[in-house]
């Protein structure tokens, strides 16, 4: 039987659906690359987030060079700000060790509250993101 | 009826939130145009909403947002605890006293705090409402005959920048 070409990893792979109030959330092996896709609004942003940094920590030795870490949210509130950046944190971890890492932070035309998220994350953790501008209400573009 | 208002009395949970927060994005772009601003905006009632939704000892909350001239007023009423009730007005309180550079260096410290609690109670979405362009914000507090403490939230932020 013919397999589809999944290049061999010993990483674990992430797959979380989104809700209305919870982004999705993918590692794709074949792309070699990580996205958090939509609103994030849930009440326990902990409980979504802790096993998303879990993961990254986990994998941290495994994640490849060149690897892609992109982040679409429309909308979040200050707890899923607390869990993006405590996830951001652990991908700073990852760019430290050396490996080539891209951190694409998608904003919607001049919207300020996705740039201005984005902004304070890159500067506190001296990260560099690359902006990329996408249409409105864009998700269906991931 | 007031025109550019909106009224929710009622229960409050995730999918009301979150039903509230697509009817607030869409009254938002009709009654103010397309502005770089406008989920800024928005978040503020997020915030607010949020913190009402977490503290609440019942679900029943009151939620206004209103267009009066220009200004942006949103107000919102909840029943909490009295260690919630006082936590909110110190916190609002303390935040008045701050310089905006003070703001940002406590929102700072507060997103490199490594304590992330499942219930919040931190102070970063009030931290974030002043930081998303709120120009007064008043929090009161009484203490109702059944023992729990009503809390009314009201936030006023001026519409004069960032259109496109």
């Amino acid at each position: 039987m013919n397999s589809l070409p999944v290049e061999e990893t010993s990483m674990q792979g992430l797959s979380i659906e989104g809700t209305r109030n919870s982004p999705s959330v993918f590692y794709n092996v074949n792309e070699n690359k990580f996205a958090l896709i939509g609103v994030s609004c849930m009440t326990d942003a902990r409980g979504f987030y802790q096993p998303i940094i879990d993961w990254v920590k986990l994998n941290s030795n495994e994640i490849k060079s060149g690897i892609v870490f992109e982040f679409y949210l429309p909308y979040f509130n200050s707890g899923s700000n607390k869990g993006i950046f405590r996830l951001l944190e652990s991908i700073s971890g990852v760019v430290k060790s050396g490996k080539e890492c891209k951190i694409i932070w998608c904003v919607e035309e001049e919207d300020e509250f996705m740039s201005e998220g984005g902004e304070v994350i890159e500067n506190i953790l001296g990260l560099k993101f690359e902006f990329k501008e996408v249409p409105f209400d864009a998700k269906h573009l991931f | 009826m007031k025109p550019n208002s909106l009224d929710y009395v009622g229960v409050l949970n995730s999918e009301i939130r979150v039903q509230l927060l697509d009817f607030l994005s869409a009254i938002a772009i009709a009654h103010l145009g397309k502005r770089k601003d406008l989920r800024k905006l928005c978040s503020i009632a997020i915030e607010l909403l949020d913190n009402a939704q977490r503290h609440c000892t019942d679900d029943d909350i009151s939620f206004k947002w209103q267009i009066e001239g220009d200004s942006l007023i949103v107000k919102v009423e909840n029943h909490a605890s009295e260690e919630d009730a006082k936590r909110l007005k110190e916190q609002v309180e303390a935040l008045r006293q701050m310089t905006p550079t003070e703001i940002t260096e406590e929102f700072r410290k507060q997103l490199l705090n490594p304590e992330f609690n499942a219930r919040g109670g931190a102070g970063l979405g009030i931290l974030q409402i002043a930081k998303k362009g709120a120009t007064s914000f008043e929090v009161d507090v009484h203490k109702m005959i059944n023992g729990a403490y009503a809390c009314t939230s009201t936030v006023e932020t001026p519409l004069t920048q960032s259109q496109l």
